[in-house]
């Protein structure tokens, strides 16, 4: 097992940087996956993993191998596309058996015709046929095998292009967003098992997702890519709710994090409609922060009550919980809320309320972008 | 537009289609009929399509044995197949590295290409001719293939479906340890008959049937393709002998019309089998 690193990638195309200056280490048999909006550089810094595109600067390497300058066949890394690529004018059993072949058999052994008449060929192509059978019936695809992709759905596809990749028992793997062409349903249980196919095989795994309950939910740690740059790589939990970037938490988290405009005063503190929402800010006062929130830090109380004052504009159930959508008084700033279904009842539209939070789920973040740090970190909020 | 009024409509469009597809195989009609005249009524005043006195096998058997048809079909067969096999031969990795492969230059070689698509054989006829001739190679097969061997019309043609493959078809072949030749005649190849064919149609129908080039190159009975042998016999044998001639141009054909109908129906095939979509 060997991990997979990525050390000072910088990509352009002319005046375009796609990537600044990237590092990525994934230990051995680590699952990391790339997240970010669309045009964050993901998918060309996996390009650059697998050697179809080659970086400006830095460099790949492969357990203790260098394997920037090595050509995609060589690096011993497969790759599962978004569009799946598989050939069409093969079946799904020839389809998988295509790596094999390709490392197995030499040259003359793979012509038809003639391949078949030299020696010891017959037991490598005997032992190429059962290793694609038994791939196929870990991804329950062997009644699958004689189809070819154009008669089979989406969900099969991807299956048989992960077959493709696993059978060869490659050092890393490469996913390029490999169940965004599915639908919702058949999204979330592919998810598991792709998990499930992680842990048994071990292989470290770097895997590419616009979509960051993917993320989260897949990975062992979370790369977070915003504008060719790499903003935070921590494990699921710290992402969430410690994110090292206002970009990260905007990103990351749905609904999308409550962010406030204030500045920092004379006594460190932030202000937001004369309350005070966080305490020892480290930054100079006067400098303008952005205070955040996660919708489910909110508690909503009657009116009157120590915190902002706003009114209930909307409310959304969801099922397992509910949206409160709300407007702050004065300000018009929105926010959500997010309440567990039995508490929300209390609440209908127009009514007026206040917001607390916290001040241990506060997140302060200055004006760069960049996460302040506050203390003393448990003193209430919303008390000022 | 009332409901009655479709059928006028469509019975006008079919008479004018109709007009049409007379107009086109008048010619052909006429040559069957032609061919199954006896001389006398070839040159009679009247217009009759169908002989008073059948002469098929009079006209046909003279064409036989006074013009080497085999010879001139054999001629043309394996003309046509070298063209047609190097034609493809070279075409298929150039458009694959124009379409898939970056590398400096290949710009400028599109634009070549377009030139080239811009060039009649008819002028570059004579220095070809003064080159072949200087070469001592007319009157041979050679000498009529060289000047089609290298189509541009065919790189064109597959850089156009090659450029709608899929590139991450592509990069999964690199990945699954294909060399690039591999790629041409693993995943390209099988998945490009369509156009592969469509050519082949072009291509073989362009040269059975051309006339200016072998008019130039060839002189002899022995090399000449179908359409020269035609020439040939009516200057030297057929004189007014147009039955037999007709015969000739028949069998000259046929052939071109059953591989016609045969790579149609492949072609077709080819569209609809690969599920290149998927």
């Amino acid at each position: 097992m060997s991990g997979l690193a990525l050390r000072g990638i910088s990509k352009a195309y002319g005046e375009n940087h796609i990537l600044r200056d990237v590092t990525i280490e994934a230990r051995p048999g680590e699952f990391v996956a790339l997240v970010g909006p669309s045009g964050c550089g993901k998918t060309t810094l996996l390009r650059i993993a697998a050697g179809l595109d080659h970086p400006d600067r830095g460099n790949v390497s492969l357990g203790e191998r260098e394997i920037t300058a090595m050509r995609p066949s060589e690096r011993d890394i497969a790759m599962v596309f978004q569009s799946y690529a598989l050939y069409p004018h093969l079946t799904a059993a020839q389809n998988i058996a295509v790596p094999l072949a390709m490392r197995k058999l030499t040259v003359w052994q793979r012509l038809p015709g003639i391949g078949g008449l030299l020696p010891g060929q017959r037991e490598i192509r005997a032992d190429i046929q059962r290793q694609v059978l038994e791939t196929a019936c870990t991804l329950r695809i062997d009644h699958l095998l004689d189809r070819k992709p154009g008669q089979m759905s989406g969900g099969q596809r991807q299956r048989v292009a992960l077959g493709r990749a696993l059978v060869r028992s490659p050092a890393a793997f490469l996913m390029d967003e490999p169940l965004s062409n599915l639908d919702a349903n058949l999204r979330v249980h592919t998810r598991a098992e792709i998990v499930e196919l992680h842990r048994r095989a071990g292989v470290t795994t770097l895997y590419v997702t616009h979509d960051q309950a993917e993320a989260l939910s897949m990975a062992d740690r979370v790369a977070v890519m915003i504008g060719g740059r790499l903003l935070q790589f921590d494990t699921p939990e710290a992402i969430y709710s410690n994110p090292a970037h206002i970009e990260v938490a905007r990103f990351i988290g749905s609904p999308q994090i409550n962010l406030l405009d204030g500045e920092v005063d004379a006594a460190h503190g932030v202000r937001i409609g004369g309350r005070l929402l966080a305490d020892g800010v480290n930054a100079t006062p006067g400098t303008s922060v952005t205070v955040g929130f996660r919708p489910e830090a909110i508690r909503l109380s009657a009116p009157e009550q120590a915190g902002l004052a706003a009114s209930v504009r909307r409310i959304e159930f969801l099922g397992s919980e509910t949206l409160v959508f709300l407007e702050l008084a004065g300000g018009g700033a929105s926010l959500v809320a997010k309440l567990a279904p039995s508490e929300a009842t209390a609440f209908a539209p127009g009514q007026a309320v206040t917001v607390m939070a916290a001040s241990r789920d506060v997140l302060v973040f200055g004006g760069d972008g960049a996460r302040l740090s506050v203390s003393p970190p448990m003193r209430m909020a919303a008390n000022g | 537009m009332t409901p009655q009024a479709w059928p006028l409509i469509r019975a006008l469009r079919l008479a004018i289609l109709s007009v049409g597809a007379l107009v086109f195989l008048a010619p052909y009609v006429w040559m069957l009929s032609t061919a199954m005249k006896p001389r006398e009524e070839i040159f009679s005043s009247s217009l009759a399509l169908i002989p008073e006195r059948w002469a098929v096998v009079e006209n046909f058997s003279k064409a036989f044995m006074r013009v080497p048809m085999l010879q001139l079909l054999m001629n043309g067969v394996i003309v046509c197949t070298i063209i047609l096999v190097v034609q493809v031969l070279v075409a298929l990795p150039c458009a694959y590295a124009l379409a898939k492969l970056r590398f400096p230059g290949a710009r400028a070689l599109i634009a070549a290409i377009m030139l080239g698509l811009l060039v009649p054989i008819h002028a570059t006829a004579l220095p070809i001719y003064v080159a072949l001739s200087g070469a001592g190679v007319l009157n041979t097969y050679f000498a009529l293939a060289a000047p089609f061997m290298i189509s541009v019309f065919a790189i064109f043609l597959f850089l156009q479906f090659f450029r709608a493959m899929p590139d991450d078809l592509i990069n999964a072949a690199r990945l699954d340890g294909m060399s690039e030749l591999g790629i041409v005649l693993r995943i390209i190849v099988p998945n490009a008959w369509p156009a592969v064919t469509a050519f082949s149609i072009f291509s073989v129908v362009a040269h059975w049937n051309d006339l200016f080039w072998p008019q130039i190159v060839v002189t002899e009975t022995a090399m000449a393709p179908p359409p020269l042998g035609l020439i040939f016999f009516r200057a030297a044998e057929a004189g007014d002998d147009y039955g037999a001639l007709m015969a000739a141009t028949v069998v000259v054909t046929v052939p071109l019309l059953a591989a016609f109908l045969l790579a149609q129906r492949r072609f077709i095939e080819g569209i609809t089998l690969t599920g290149l979509k998927g």
